[in-house]
C-alpha cells in the first residue's frame, strides 16, 4: 500500500466515525439534496407525459380541425395549455433544485461552523490547507452521492404516483362534424369525416435515460458547489481564531 | 530552540488597536521548561500561538533552530508543527466523534507515514500515558484527565521538540492536576524535550525550571528555580 493509499485509509476511517455520530447532519442534507433530483425527474417526467397526451390529443381533433373552425380552436387551446404545463413544471423543477442546493450548500457551511474549533485543532496538529480541504470534500461528496442516489430512487417512486394518478383524457370529436365551417374552409369540400366515438388518451410520465442523466449531472453539481464552498471556508480559517472559538 | 526578538502582535477591533504583546524578547533553550504566569488578557496565549505558528507577529521575529516563523508560508508552518510541534490544550480538544487511538493518530497524518508505522506509535503514545486499555473510548466516555492524557498522547505521538502547553490542568481537580504534571515532567523529562507552558497555578508553575510573567503585553522572567523539568516527579 503506498503512502497516499495510507493517507487516504485514515481520512476514510475519520470519515466513517464523523457520519455515523453525525448522521441525523449527514441525512438532512442528504434529503435536502434527494428532494432537489427527486423533483427534477417527477416534475421533467410529469412535462414529458402531458407534451405525449397533447400529440394524442391533437392527433385525434386532426381530421376535426381540417372541418371545424371549433375544433381547430380547441386544439389550439390544448396546446396553449399544455405549453403552460411544461413551462409550469420547468419553474417548479428549477425553484426546487435551486431550493434544494441552497438548503445542501447552507448545511455543509452549518457544519463547517460547529466544527470551526475540531478543524482549527487539525491546523494545530499540522494538517496543512490541502488536507483539511480534502477532508471537507469528501464528507460532503459522499453525504452528495447519497442524497443523489435516494433522489433518483424518490423521484422514481414520485413518478410512478403521478403517473397512477394521472386522468385518463377522453376525446369526443364526433360533435364537431355538425359545427359551423371555419372561414376558411367555407369554400372547400368536405375532407373527410371525424373518427366514430370516443378515443381515450392515457396520461403517463415516462422516464427517460436523458432525465436521469440530468438530474444526476445536477446533484453532483450540486453536491460539488456545497463541498466546494465549505472547503474553501475551512481552508481560510485562521488557526489562532478557530481555536479561540467557544467549544 | 526559541529566540524572539521584540515581538510584537496587535489586534484591531472596530477603530481600536489593542496590542496583545507589546515587545517581546526572549531566549527559550533546548530541553527548558518555561512556565508563563500572569493575568487573564495580558498576551499569555497570544505568545503561546505564536510559538506555534499559529499566527503571526506584527513585527519582531521569532526564531525556531534559526528559522524565522513569522516569514514562513503557510505550507512550510503546517510542517514545522506537524513535526516539531505538539500542542496541549485546557479543554483537550479531542474530535468527540472519534475514538482515542483515532484522536492520536490524526497528528501523524500530515506525516504520510505506513499505517503499520502509525499504529505502532499510537499504541506506544497510549501506553506512555497509560491509557492502552482505553484506545477504543470516545472521549465522553473519559474522564477529565484521561482526556488530557489522549491530548498529551496526540502532542507525543509525532516525536516533537517542543510541547507548547495551555493551562493543561486548568480543566482538573487537585489530584488529576498532579497527576497530570507528573507525567508531563517525566516525559519531557525522558525524551529531552522542550516545554512552554501557559498556567495560572503558581503550584504548576513551581515545577518548571524558569518562570516568566506576562504583564501588559511583556514578558519578564524571574530567577531560575532550582527545582524544574530534570527532576523526576
Amino acid at each position: 500500500m503506498n503512502r497516499l493509499t495510507e493517507d487516504r485509509t485514515l481520512r476514510l476511517t475519520y470519515l466513517r466515525h464523523e457520519l455515523r455520530h453525525r448522521r441525523w447532519q449527514a441525512l438532512a442534507t442528504a434529503a435536502g439534496l434527494a428532494v432537489g433530483v427527486a423533483l427534477v425527474i417527477t416534475v421533467s417526467a410529469a412535462a414529458a407525459g402531458t407534451r405525449a397526451a397533447q400529440s394524442r390529443v391533437l392527433d385525434s381533433l386532426a381530421h376535426a380541425a381540417n372541418t371545424s373552425a371549433a375544433a381547430a380552436t380547441v386544439a389550439g387551446a390544448v396546446t396553449t395549455a399544455s405549453g403552460l404545463a411544461a413551462d409550469l413544471g420547468t419553474w417548479v423543477a428549477a425553484a426546487a433544485l435551486t431550493a434544494s442546493f441552497t438548503i445542501t450548500a447552507l448545511l455543509t457551511l452549518a457544519s463547517v461552523a460547529r466544527r470551526v474549533r475540531e478543524l482549527g485543532t487539525l491546523k494545530a496538529l499540522g494538517w496543512p490547507a490541502r488536507q483539511i480541504t480534502a477532508q471537507v470534500l469528501t464528507e460532503t461528496a459522499v453525504t452528495g452521492m447519497a442524497g443523489t442516489l435516494a433522489g433518483v430512487a424518490l423521484g422514481f417512486a414520485g413518478t410512478a404516483v403521478v403517473a397512477a394518478l394521472g386522468p385518463t383524457l377522453t376525446v369526443d370529436v364526433a360533435g364537431f362534424a355538425g359545427a359551423a365551417p371555419s372561414p376558411a374552409s367555407q369554400n372547400s369540400p368536405p375532407k373527410a369525416l371525424a373518427p366514430d366515438g370516443p378515443v381515450a388518451v392515457h396520461f403517463s410520465a415516462p422516464i427517460s435515460p436523458g432525465i436521469v442523466a440530468l438530474a444526476v449531472g445536477l446533484g453532483i453539481l450540486g453536491t460539488l458547489l456545497a463541498g466546494a464552498l465549505g472547503a474553501w471556508r475551512a481552508a481560510r480559517l485562521s488557526p489562532a481564531a478557530a481555536l479561540a472559538q467557544a467549544g | 530552540m526559541y529566540k524572539l526578538t521584540n515581538v510584537t502582535r496587535t489586534y484591531h477591533k472596530g477603530s481600536q488597536t489593542v496590542a496583545a504583546l507589546a515587545g517581546v524578547d526572549a531566549v527559550i533553550g533546548d530541553r527548558e521548561w518555561l512556565a508563563i504566569q500572569g493575568p487573564t488578557g495580558h498576551g499569555k496565549t497570544t505568545l503561546l500561538q505564536l510559538l506555534g505558528g499559529l499566527d503571526r507577529p506584527t513585527s519582531g521575529t521569532i526564531l525556531f533552530d534559526g528559522k524565522d516563523l513569522g516569514t514562513m508560508g503557510e505550507a512550510e508552518l503546517a510542517r514545522v508543527r506537524a513535526g516539531s510541534i505538539g500542542f496541549i490544550f485546557q479543554t483537550f480538544n479531542l474530535i468527540p466523534t472519534l475514538p482515542a487511538d483515532v484522536n492520536v493518530e490524526l497528528a501523524l497524518a500530515p506525516l504520510r507515514l505506513g499505517a503499520a508505522e502509525r499504529r505502532t506509535r499510537v499504541a506506544q503514545a497510549l501506553h506512555a500515558v497509560g491509557l492502552t486499555d482505553r484506545a477504543g473510548h470516545l472521549p465522553a466516555e473519559l474522564s477529565g484527565g484521561q482526556q488530557q492524557r489522549v491530548g498529551i498522547a496526540r502532542a507525543l505521538v509525532k516525536d516533537p521538540a517542543v510541547l507548547l502547553a495551555d493551562e493543561p490542568t486548568g480543566n482538573l481537580d487537585e489530584t488529576t492536576r498532579d497527576e497530570i504534571i507528573d507525567l508531563l515532567a517525566k516525559l519531557v523529562h525522558d525524551r529531552g524535550l522542550t516545554m512552554v507552558m501557559v498556567t495560572h497555578d503558581s503550584t504548576v508553575a513551581a515545577r518548571a525550571q524558569r518562570t516568566g510573567q506576562m504583564k501588559d503585553g511583556r514578558l519578564l522572567f524571574s530567577s531560575r528555580t532550582s527545582a524544574g523539568g530534570d527532576q523526576q516527579p
